[in-house]
């Protein structure tokens, strides 16, 4: 498998749409980035690039106002 | 990632090209090992030692390091490509970052005058928007120079316009 970006997964596509549009609305302004915003869940959100779980939504705003989120942050090994 | 970029569009894909080892962008594994290798090393030392820095590279759409630096209630953001040796220095808007072609506070002056001191080229707003020649992974696109050597996370930045005009 080529291991390409997006390096990280939601688990299903509503989950995705649901938590990109969450994050953005009560996310917190990443320092330095105006158009991206994060927010911490207690739940895994999804799967990250070394296969362990992530909390952290990250939202992308660009200039056609379109939002992109993905699952971020630290990854917490998933038990066989 | 030993030499700065020459900034010209055909030697920039080809630098590109070298880098990526294919004219796909970079995968994960790629951008995990240049981290390692951590080619801005004294440059982010002493930013480090002048400026609080916040480090929000995230590869899910980054190609460099992207730092805020922050100088009392003042923000910059340094972006540091993992491609090429090349920068970007950016001031964050309302909305969007614009880029700074002229650095007009002390953190800006200083921060362009690390660069130059660690050789590390700023490119120019034209550059950042042309097309690169390197596709994207998902296979929808190319991507323009800003995407390759920075982030696929919005749009190239618009120079900033100051009070004066410029």
């Amino acid at each position: 498998v080529k291991q390409g970006k997006p390096t990280s997964a939601f688990y299903d596509a509503p989950q995705a749409i649901r938590y990109t549009t969450e994050a953005w609305q009560r996310g917190t302004p990443m320092k330095g980035r105006p158009n991206v915003r994060e927010l911490q869940y207690d739940v895994a959100v999804g799967i990250g690039p070394k296969g362990g779980a992530q909390y952290k939504v990250r939202v992308h705003r660009n200039e056609r106002n379109q939002i992109h989120g993905h699952p971020a942050g630290p990854e917490d090994p998933i038990s066989p | 990632m030993s030499h700065p970029l020459h900034a010209d569009p055909t030697s920039l894909t080809l630098q590109l090209r070298n880098a990526y080892g294919s004219f796909e962008e970079p995968c994960y594994d790629f951008l995990e090992r240049v981290r390692g290798q951590q080619p801005y090393a004294k440059l982010e030392a002493e930013l480090r030692q002048r400026y609080e820095i916040v480090d929000t590279t995230d590869f899910n759409t980054d190609s460099a390091l992207i730092l805020g630096i922050e100088s009392g209630s003042e923000v910059v953001t340094l972006m540091l490509s993992l491609a090429a040796i090349a920068a970007i220095l950016c001031r964050p808007g309302t909305d969007h970052l614009c880029l700074v072609e002229k650095a007009t506070t002390a953190t800006e002056q200083s921060v362009v005058s690390l660069l130059t001191e660690h050789a590390v080229p700023q490119l120019s707003a034209p550059l950042l928007s042309l097309s690169s020649g390197i596709t994207n992974i998902q296979g929808d696109g190319e991507l323009t120079f800003f995407q390759a050597l920075f982030s696929d996370s919005g749009d190239p930045p618009k120079p900033c316009v100051s009070e004066f005009g410029k």
